[in-house]
């Protein structure tokens, strides 16, 4: 705790010296003083709340009494922007109806500093703590690692409650009367001695003159009545009318569209375009735009340039990775996989004393492929480049990203990028990268004043993705005959994600091969008793480009550890389930979650013949998932998975519908990896180009998911990320139950295994 | 060329062979109907042709004189919801969002011309992608429409 306050009044510290704001002693509102900022000095511009009185940085009123909110979070379909308004809501006492959300400027007050800290919370390491310090400069703003609940669950109900208190203090002056005789309701302010109202928007202005109170009494738990209550989501008409305006939907006066094809050798360069006067010449054609990478058409229609790029032909140079294949990196990955682990990142007592006194050691080893996140939007960005100054419509994780890499391609100054942020057709980290925004300003250079709109094609999009990693593990571990564990180790190799991702992005920041903190999340600090232990990764280059993708290093590391688990069951002879729990500190709030997915799950009751069950266990972003999938197999390996039992523990959560949807949503993400997904490569080339050899799961394929939420008083834990990591070993366990068959890498369909 | 988009006459100078999709976005800005993979696999450019599920990103202009389209845009009547939207809305379908005009286009479909379709028939028709992983919901809400299908005879 001492070393955590410690951290925080340095970032107190830091917030005061940016924002140069008067109040301090913010840090318990997260995000410092510049929240408030209005009060004295603004350090937003307000751009996007025009006609509004601005309470503080993020709530601000119009006369009319509708509340324009500041939300600087992706709305990708997890239902975040719903959420942030409940929790306003609920202070500010007015009706979710009264609210719109609104995406503000890249500034300080909507960091995210959850997400900026996060990997160095959950890392087991010390040092690197710059993101905390930077979080404001820069600003971070970014939706990813399932923070949003976490970094705003108290702050948007302190900028409510702070807001409710200005408010008041009008009211009172305004009828001379004790702030107890009032009562904030629907938006407007109650005397409860004259039953006298006045509306929040005709007190505004006044209000806004106010001095915020930044430290407001926050409701208890037990008088919600908006937090922790199934509520409709406030973005749902848009999207069954056709209405919701995704980045793809912008459309402006004398817009053009661009369409974008890259050489087709990873890592390689386009050199020269050898048919560039017949491309030009195709209808509707009006510039080609040329960059080491790719190549972009410029046309009037999309579809017009979509043909142009097809017809380009050009020259390459390969870059030497023409030979590139699935094979050569899989071999990389394994003659890493058995030299010593590089980066050891936990270790407790002596794992080789104990394997000596073990009275049995079993080994094993996993493996899984790249994928691409295949968002149903496919990657676009439009922009519109002028003299000194750049607008940018994306849907994007990482708005940040997009002022500086804008900022960059057009060479204008920052102050001078504008950027809409539109809803995003799904994002999963894909929409968390640069490098298609970059590409579209460049773009839009080469045609100043002119707004122009890329469009990557699905193929386009499938290929030149930011993948998640192929990855390989080994286990070695060490049992009793009592079948407890003694000895456990655990090595990791693959390539570094962060270090792909954050060295393309933003270079300065890229961490040491040391400091991966997403390598072996999933792995590391397991709540299993597993006596001692030795966990750590390994890494390998290769020119493939890495990125964020659901769960990041949860997606591979709970499918291995969760099947490793599961062999371990097997060895001791145990079932699968109480060898799990008698792992597990009981009482814990682990091994309440396990519990309650076998009670629920009906675990010990008998299955009709060609049906079997399997379980998986695994905590990430501070959440603790348990699922047990129940499946129909025959002996010609078809397979449905009939039912998921799912129970989260989330801590204090917000829209626990919300919660049961993307538990839905994580497991069908993951499923559709488990059974199909797989990105391979051949002859320095991507072999998949679009849905009909990049499956998805659909429709029929969909089992019954019943989603069960702990209740407890814990702090929020995230939820968009962690239903993903526990389906595939859930899955594969339930596989070896009714087939006797350990499936030891991904996807299914490599084994022989259909999803009817 | 001439094609006619709920209920409107439109003159377009388009190629023959473009495909309605990129008529709808880019010629007449209809961005309701949305581009996913231009080979007919996701289902999210799904529109109706004289009342008909169709993938519009393989669907040549000029095969469309004289027939009806229908998009997303024309199924709720004067802010009026169709009941398989209303339906969509009670059960809280949508995620990111950007599928489901296809799936809703294609569900209308299914029920206009089935209005009591059996599970098999609806698993087998309703081939659309989700990313999100919508679908347990979806068939919720198909569910409510049948029974209402049903109530109303």
């Amino acid at each position: 705790m001492a070393k955590e306050r410690t951290r925080g009044q340095k970032i107190s510290r830091r917030a005061f010296i940016i924002s140069g704001a008067v109040i301090g002693g913010g840090f318990a509102l997260g995000l410092g003083g510049v929240a408030f900022s209005n009060y004295k000095k603004k350090q937003f511009s307000g751009m996007g709340f025009e006609g509004a009185e601005s309470l503080n940085a993020f709530i601000h009123i119009t006369p009319d009494n509708k509340i324009k909110l500041a939300i600087a979070r992706a709305e990708m379909g997890q239902g975040v922007h719903t959420a942030l308004a409940m929790l306003t809501a609920e202070e500010l006492e007015v009706d979710l109806e009264q609210i719109e959300v609104i995406h503000p400027q890249v500034e300080s007050p909507y960091a995210n500093v959850n997400l900026a800290t996060h990997y160095e919370r959950t890392s087991s390491s010390t040092g690197f703590h710059f993101m905390e310090k930077v979080a404001y400069i820069l600003p971070y703003i970014a939706t990813g690692g399932s923070t949003t609940i976490r970094d705003g669950y108290e702050h948007y109900r302190i900028m409510g409650a702070s807001a409710k208190e200005m408010l008041m203090k009008v009211a009172m002056k305004k009828w001379f009367i004790d702030i107890d005789k009032l009562k904030a309701e629907k938006g407007f302010i109650v005397n409860t001695e004259t039953g006298e109202k006045v509306s929040y928007g005709s007190l505004a202005s006044f209000a806004a003159e106010e001095k915020p109170n930044n430290r407001p009494t926050l409701k208890a738990k037990s008088n919600f009545k908006i937090i922790g209550k199934p509520t409709q989501r406030i973005d749902l008409k848009k999207k069954v009318t056709g209405a919701a305006e995704f980045g793809i939907d912008v459309r402006l006066p004398n817009m053009l569209f661009a369409a974008v094809k890259h050489c087709p050798i990873i890592g390689g360069e386009i050199t020269s375009i050898t048919n560039e006067p017949e491309v030009l010449a195709m209808r509707g054609v009006k510039h080609i735009v040329q960059w080491p990478t790719g190549v972009a058409v410029i046309a009037d229609n999309t579809w017009r340039a979509q043909q142009a790029a097809r017809a380009l032909t050009f020259e390459i140079n390969t870059k030497g990775n023409e030979q590139l294949s699935s094979a050569h990196i899989s071999k990389l990955l394994k003659t890493r996989l058995d030299k010593d682990i590089d980066h050891v990142k936990e270790k407790i007592d002596n794992t080789a004393t104990a394997f000596k006194a073990a009275n049995k050691v079993f080994e094993a080893e996993y493996e899984v492929p790249f994928l691409a996140h295949a968002t149903m939007e496919p990657i676009n960005c439009t922009v519109l480049v002028e003299e000194d100054k750049a607008r940018v419509w994306v849907g994007h994780q990482a708005p940040f990203l997009v002022t500086m890499a804008t900022a960059k391609e057009a060479d204008v100054n920052s102050s001078n990028v504008e950027i809409d942020i539109k809803y995003l057709g799904g994002g999963f980290g894909r929409r968390a990268e640069n490098d298609f925004v970059a590409e579209a300003v460049r773009i839009a250079k080469a045609m100043k004043g002119t707004p122009i709109q890329m469009v990557w094609s699905r193929e386009e999009d499938t290929q030149f993705d930011t993948y998640r990693p192929a990855a390989m593990a080994s286990f070695k571990a060490g049992m009793n005959n009592d079948g407890r564990i003694s000895a456990w180790e655990n090595h990791l190799s693959l390539q570094s994600v962060l270090r792909s991702s954050i060295g393309r992005n933003f270079p300065l920041m890229t961490p040491p091969e040391s400091q991966d903190t997403t390598a072996a999340e999933g792995a590391l600090g397991l709540a299993y008793n597993l006596g001692a232990r030795k966990v750590g990764y390994s890494f390998i280059e290769s020119p493939m480009r890495l990125g964020f993708w659901r769960s990041v290093g949860h997606s591979y590391n709970g499918f291995f550890t969760e099947s490793f688990i599961d062999e371990l069951a097997n060895e001791a002879d145990t079932d699968p389930y109480e060898f799990r729990a008698k792992l597990l500190p009981s009482n814990s709030r682990q091994k309440k979650v396990l519990d309650k997915v076998a009670k629920i799950s009906n675990w010990n009751s008998p299955l009709p013949e060609g049906k079997s069950r399997g379980v998986a266990f695994h905590e990430s972003f501070g959440s603790i998932v348990a699922q047990v999938a129940e499946i129909s197999i025959n002996p010609d390996k078809e397979f449905s998975v009939d039912k998921v039992f799912c129970v989260i523990d989330c801590g204090n959560y917000v829209n626990p519908d919300t919660i049961i949807a993307q538990m839905q949503s994580g497991i069908v993400f993951g499923l559709t990896a488990a059974v199909y997904g797989e990105i391979t490569i051949e002859e320095g080339k991507i072999q998949q180009s679009n849905f009909p050899n990049y499956e998805m799961l659909k429709l029929k394929h969909m089992p019954e998911v019943i989603t069960n939420i702990m209740e407890n008083n814990e702090a929020p834990g995230g939820v968009g990320e962690p239903g993903t990591p526990p389906i595939a070993p859930a899955l594969t366990n339930a596989i070896f139950a009714a087939t006797g068959e350990r499936v030891r890498s991904l996807p299914l369909k490599n084994h022989g295994f259909k999803l009817a | 060329m001439k094609i006619n988009v709920n209920g409107i006459d439109h003159e377009v100078d388009v190629e023959p062979n473009m495909p309605l999709l990129w008529v709808l976005r880019d010629e007449l800005n209809l961005t309701g109907t949305k581009y996913g993979c231009g080979v007919a696999a996701c289902g999210a450019c799904t529109v109706h042709l004289d009342g008909q599920a169709v993938r519009s990103c393989v669907l040549p202009v000029a095969a469309l004189q004289g027939k009806a389209i229908t998009t997303i845009e024309s199924i709720a009547k004067d802010d009026q919801l169709s009941r398989v939207q209303q339906a969509w809305i009670d059960h809280q379908v949508p995620q990111c969002g950007y599928c489901q005009s296809g799936m809703i286009m294609a569900v209308e479909s299914l029920l206009n011309n089935n209005s009591q379709p059996t599970e098999e028939e609806i698993d087998a028709s309703i081939s659309n992608i989700c990313r999100c992983g919508t679908y347990q919901r979806i068939k919720e809400a198909i569910k409510e429409v049948l029974t209402q299908n049903q109530e109303n005879g």
